[in-house]
């Protein structure tokens, strides 16, 4: 398998789209497939694999090449044929689960508890109930959201590259990761009011 | 800032940290489906080509016969036509030139 920086993708592209070469096709598809495979693993909704989701936009990427005009490197254009295609499927999932207290696993817990503490560093295992909670979180957010979120604050990615993989404005990536985060506080507040045990169970009490 | 919002804060920012994939090779089913569906857009080509270039054309071609046909019916050469009919035959015919004249 070519490496991404060694690969000369132009003359493969040519090669793929005037000549039709199969084995172009074949290493620009082994080319293109761990970026693939990262956005889709992001991205992904909750019951769909990987590799589906893979399929599917490696397919959408292959029989839309004509469309590649070459303003931007093939890798970008990939990557926001990658986005889109992962924000139709999370739009196709209909669910947005709601989860409680009682759901967490003890990472989750654990995550939430060391995150209470601002001087305290999480360890490995928090880190990957963080990471649990987070995508719990993300999946009860809309598609959107969840997207900007994804790639705004666990990616790191800067807001014009937000605004390039996914077409939308300054403003609208801004406006949207500040009513994820919202959306976001308010699942961790009613988690907190789970949190704290009722003073007066079963003595008639409206909230147990 | 809240506490809820720092606490998202501090959730998100050990979230990044931890995110341990590395993606496996392509599965031979998936790669040979996505070759099947570019070669099939080859397949496609004469439709695309029939839809990009020669359905305007035709409808061109089309329109332009509808016009020609609009035209030569209602043309104001045809009444000019009939005028000049007329005093052709007045010409030739002295007496309708009298009576008219009377």
């Amino acid at each position: 398998m070519p490496s991404s920086d060694d690969f000369d993708w132009q003359s493969c592209l040519r090669r793929v789209r005037e000549d039709r070469d199969e084995d172009a096709a074949r290493a620009l598809l082994e080319w293109m497939h761990p970026l693939v495979a990262r956005i889709a693993h992001s991205h992904r909704p909750r019951r769909t694999e990987v590799e589906d989701l893979c399929q599917t936009v490696l397919m959408n990427v292959f029989t839309h090449l004509d469309q590649y005009e070459g303003r931007v490197p093939l890798a970008h254009w990939v990557s926001r044929v990658a986005v889109n295609t992962c924000l139709k499927a999370l739009r196709a999932e209909k669910s947005r689960p709601e989860w409680r207290w009682a759901d967490l696993s003890e990472g989750e817990r654990l995550a939430l508890e060391t995150a209470e503490q601002p001087d305290k560093n999480p360890d490995a295992a928090a880190q990957l109930g963080s990471r649990e909670l987070v995508d719990r979180m993300l999946a009860a957010l809309a598609p959107q959201d969840r997207l900007v979120i994804q790639l705004l604050h666990l990616e790191e990615r800067s807001i014009s590259e937000i605004c390039t993989l996914t077409g939308w404005s300054t403003a609208g990536v801004k406006v949207r990761a500040f009513r994820a985060r919202q959306r976001m506080r308010k699942i961790l507040k009613q988690l907190e009011k789970e949190e704290v045990p009722c003073p007066k169970p079963m003595i008639g009490c409206l909230a147990c | 800032m809240s506490k809820a919002n720092d606490r998202l804060s501090r959730l998100l920012a050990a979230a990044q940290v931890s995110d341990p994939f590395e993606p496996t090779p392509l599965s031979a089913r998936a790669e040979a489906a996505v070759l099947r569906a570019w070669r099939l857009t080859e397949r496609a080509a004469p439709v695309a080509f029939f839809e990009r270039l020669l359905r305007p054309c035709l409808a061109t071609a089309f329109a332009v016969m509808l016009l020609t046909l609009g035209w030569s019916a209602f043309d104001p050469s045809d009444s000019s036509l009939t005028q000049s009919t007329s005093l052709e035959e007045s010409l030739t015919d002295p007496s309708a030139l009298l009576a008219s004249d009377s």
